[in-house]
């Protein structure tokens, strides 16, 4: 997407006659709200270079006059906005035309509408922005998405989150990083999503059976998280973002440089974050510490008008202890666990030591696109992933250093897309791709069997738009035939060889009416078919955070999918927004483990756990509203209900979050505050209240203990700017579980053995330049 | 040029792949790298007076597999008698078998055995101790007193708490640690 300032900026300099006089030279602009285009006053505007700064005025144009000529840099700030940067080559008498997002803002600063996305599509999505990532640097991908109703997270204590979309994880989740569907073994429970979100500019979550274009399931949401396209200007910039947080003692440092040189735009980012072993309101949760260190390289090149090229390279890498007193090896272990009130090992230490998680995963892509006409391009993208995952454990004999798990997977994906725009308002989009992925457990017992697997796909995309109306459609179809290299469960083990051939097949169709100026409906229905994975089918062993054993089960078939959602969205005078969306999914075949009884083993015996088959529906609602009372204050309110049910057996699925309600209430001081000389902008205080309820959906026969007690969590934020010189500071405090309330979640795997954190504050340092 | 560049790329990538093709026969016996397994437990009863021995015996060779364990207690306790108990702990997996007793007593600090018996008259007590002079549970001596029928539960674990409350004397309650072994069996006294 070509930057909607520097378009602006050169269609002007065309329009300007040049009063080339050295510094006489004088720059205009207008500032106008991207949503509804209206003008917005009250915009500072500051140049870098002079350390001068203006304000919009009530029609929202800004002078500067009696400039030099040469490279200008000016920050664009507004409450409610997220601070523009602008660079201007000044040569002559230059006017501009800025936008800022304004009204379109949650009050969490989460943009739930609007079309400046990622991704196009008529399915109900909401986006993280680059400010929410950046406020929330101390926290993993899993635990940002959160932020986003009808998400939630399965936890694995505090190192460890994955996302969970309207109920679903794992397997029918897809995240798309760069593009890149992220291989690794993503089945497992315990695994995080191996992605530094502070590489993204924005990450979007879509609620629906979406992202035909991508390989993957189609059955769940779909994470997409994106870098921003290097801005077209030629000096050298960029950034920094530091943190404390108080619990763990925790420091996170990361730094981007980016220039869009003559020859080549390039961009090089990297995390460090260390913190040690955390704290519940009561005790410290002994080994569980964490440590991360992350670089990510992106190069984009105009080889000619026609044809773009850009590479991006990331390497992910961590080292995660799994809380102490969660070793629970057998059935009394975890009894005795269950029973105790406080774990039987609090101490606090400082190293990272068994049992614990060494996971690195690094990514190569590059694309190639190529623009026959404006009407019609070609991309070609070719990316190769390497994941690392070792898992320790306590063992007899010193053997503690050699890892119980210890899986190498290599995937590649060669794909093609073609995209061509009949007119304005058709367009079709097809493509191909090649997934391969070769994963080996090196020299350490097979929790699943080597594989490599040939996933190869075809899709096709319509879109069509009459003149209140939208519609999309949509086509795939997918084969994956699965190479299976095993051993026996029974000993002497013995090697297996087994090829599985699946055939996948899925659609949806979308729907968007413009009923009303200020309100909207869009439909969606999605059918799509899993193929049962690798885990689901042949894991055995002991998992860490399940405490008991695990197994496939060989005779699995796919599952199949109907999922339709309803969004309502209307606007009231721009002071209220309400937005619904409901949804419905109904399963055959639907694939889940659970607890199948007791397994005597010589170390007294262990729950067992077996993935099971049945018919299954979720279904539930996502509810939000935004108040705008002022200006400075607004108001937002959220609330998730879902609920899950197994139709053959007329039971509740187990582990579906539970409800939540959430309230934020923010104040934005209108106007900077004087500190000394300085100016602080932007200066923002937000509350927010959370309310988990009590799971009370849940088989009740099956599980071993009941979901936690509902609980209520209260955290406070404070924001600021100041601009110094040349460089733009911003400072946050965060304080999460500001009353340090002791609660456990339903879905943290940890939630046997120990509380969740206690109170956490966060102090954060960042600048640009 | 564009399309010749980009098939030059694609022929090494594919070259790339192609040798990563085969997934490979794991090797079934990768000992070195797998948990150690402890497949047979054996808790030797010899008596202070020369009537026969009484051997209890866990053997379950499939470790987390879904085959039934094998158990077995060879006759039954006296009345008021020391026994001088020796539990053994052996990897059946391997051949020849691996003696992993023999790894319990080199790291005796990190181990200890409790003996608790449903039979409030049977008593064990710890006849073996590690480097600090803690028990460890290899060797014990199990006193009987009057006749009944009940059960006997076994458990080694893996750095438990060994200056807890209760833990020097055999109280498991405060151990806390990680269970490597647990085995209930039913014994008779008569």
């Amino acid at each position: 997407m070509l930057n909607k300032f520097v378009f602006i900026i050169l269609c002007f300099f065309n329009l300007c006659v040049a009063l080339a006089q050295n510094c006489d030279l004088k720059l205009a602009g207008i500032v106008k709200d991207a949503g509804n285009g209206e003008t917005l006053e009250f915009v500072n505007i500051y140049i870098k270079e002079n350390s001068r700064g203006v304000s919009t005025d009530g029609s929202g144009i800004f002078k500067i006059s009696n400039l030099c000529a040469g490279h200008l840099h000016l920050v664009v700030s507004h409450i409610g906005c997220t601070t523009q940067f602008v660079h201007v080559d000044l040569a002559s008498d230059t006017a501009l035309v800025l936008y800022m997002d304004h009204s379109k803002h949650k009050i969490n600063d989460i943009i739930v509408k609007g079309e400046r996305t990622v991704e196009k599509t008529l399915q109900s999505f909401e986006t993280i922005n680059i400010k929410t990532i950046t406020d929330n640097n101390d926290l993993n991908l899993g635990s940002l998405l959160t932020k986003i109703s009808g998400v939630s997270a399965l936890k694995s204590g505090g190192g460890n989150a994955k996302p969970i979309i309207h109920g679903l994880f794992a397997n029918r989740i897809t995240i798309l990083n760069n593009e890149v569907p992220q291989a690794g073994q993503q089945w497992g429970f315990d695994h995080s999503p191996e992605i530094d979100p502070l590489s993204a500019n924005n990450i979007q979550v879509i609620k629906g059976t979406a992202a035909l274009a991508y390989p993957g399931s189609k059955l769940g949401g779909v994470v997409l998280l994106k870098p921003s396209k290097i801005p077209n200007e030629p000096h050298l910039h960029g950034e920094g973002k530091y943190f404390y947080e108080s619990n763990g003692l925790g420091n996170g440092l990361h730094l981007k440089m980016e220039q869009h040189h003559s020859k080549i735009a390039w961009r090089l980012s990297g995390t460090l974050k260390k913190r040690f072993d955390q704290k519940t309101p009561n005790y410290f949760l002994t080994n569980t510490g964490a440590q991360e260190a992350n670089l990510a390289l992106q190069l984009e090149k105009n080889i000619t008008e026609k044809w773009f090229v850009n590479f991006y390279g990331s390497t992910y890498n961590t080292d995660i202890a799994i809380l102490l007193p969660s070793h629970a090896n057998n059935f009394v272990d975890l009894q005795n666990s269950i029973d105790r009130e406080v774990p039987y090992i609090t101490e606090f230490t400082t190293t990272i030591n068994p049992p614990r998680q060494q996971v690195n995963h690094h990514l190569i892509k590059l694309n190639s696109k190529y623009f026959f006409t404006n009407k019609n391009q070609l991309a070609i993208t070719l990316t190769g992933q390497l994941n690392r995952r070792k898992e320790f454990d306590i063992r007899r004999g010193g053997d503690s250093h050699i890892p119980i798990i210890n899986l190498k997977q290599f995937a590649w994906l060669i794909e093609g897309k073609y995209k061509h725009q009949f007119s304005d308002d058709f367009t079709v989009k097809t493509g191909a791709q090649l997934n391969i992925i070769d994963n080996k457990s090196v020299r350490a017992a097979l929790i699943i069997p080597n594989y490599l697997a040939y996933e190869s796909g075809l899709f096709a995309l319509l879109n069509k738009g009459f003149n209140n109306t939208k519609l999309e459609l949509g086509l795939r179809y997918d084969n994956v035939l699965q190479n299976v290299v095993g051993l026996t469960i029974a000993r002497p083990k013995q090697v297996f060889k087994e090829q599985n051939n699946f055939n996948n097949f899925s659609g949806s169709f979308g729907w968007k009416q413009q009923i009303l100026e200020n309100f909207n409906a869009s439909f969606n229905i999605g059918y799509a078919t899993r193929n049962p994975a690798i885990n689901e089918l042949y894991i055995f062993g002991r998992v860490p955070g399940i405490s008991g054993i695990i197994e496939g089960t060989n005779n699995l078939v796919s599952e199949q999918s109907v999922k339709t959602t309803l969004g309502l969205k209307s606007n009231f005078a721009q002071l209220l927004n309400l937005e619904v969306l409901l949804y419905y999914q109904h399963f055959d075949n639907y694939i889940y483990y659970e607890p199948r009884g007791f397994r005597l083993t010589i170390d007294g015996g262990s729950f067992f756990y077996k993935h099971l088959q049945t018919d299954a529906q979720i279904y539930g609602l996502d509810f939000s509203a935004q108040l705008k009372i002022s200006e400075s204050l607004k108001a937002n309110f959220t609330y998730s209900y879902l609920k899950g049910d197994d139709l053959s057996r007329n039971l509740p699925l187990i582990y579906m979050p539970p409800n939540n309600i959430a309230a934020t209430i923010q104040y934005e001081f209108f106007q900077p505050i004087k500190i000394f000389s300085q100016q602080l902008e932007n200066v923002t205080l937000s509350i927010d209240d959370n309310y988990t309820f009590e799971q009370t959906n849940y088989p009740k026969e099956i599980d071993f203990t009941p979901p936690p007690a509902a609980y209520n969590l209260v955290n406070f934020k404070a924001a600021a700017d100041l601009q110094m010189n040349k460089t733009r500071w911003h400072f946050t405090l965060k304080v999460d579980n500001l009353f340090n309330t002791s609660y456990r979640n339903y879905l943290n795997l940890q939630r046997f053995f120990a509380d969740e954190l206690g109170r956490n504050v966060v102090l954060g340092v960042g600048f640009k330049f | 040029m564009f399309t010749k560049k980009l098939l030059n790329l694609l022929a090494a990538t594919i070259l790339v792949i192609s040798f990563g093709c085969d997934p490979g026969d794991p090797e079934p016996h990768d000992h070195d790298h797998e948990e150690e397994l402890i497949t047979t437990f054996t808790y030797t009863l010899t008596p202070t007076d020369d009537s026969p021995p009484v051997i209890l015996y866990f053997q379950d060779l499939d470790g987390d597999g879904g085959e039934e364990p094998k158990q077995s207690v060879t006759g039954s306790l006296k009345t008021n008698t020391t026994y001088a108990g020796i539990a053994s702990l052996l990897n059946e997996d391997e051949n020849p078998a691996h003696n992993v007793s023999e790894e319990v007593k080199e790291e005796a600090e990190e181990h200890q055995f409790f003996f608790n018996s449903s039979l409030s008259d049977v008593e064990v007590t710890y006849n073996d101790a590690d480097e600090n002079g803690n028990p460890l549970g290899l060797e014990t001596l199990l006193k009987t007193g009057v006749a009944g029928a009940g059960t006997i539960t076994i458990t080694l674990l893996h750095e438990p708490e060994k200056t807890a409350s209760g833990v020097k004397e055999g109280s498991i309650d405060n151990a806390g640690g990680s269970t490597d072994l647990q085995v209930t069996f039913n014994i008779v006294v008569e």
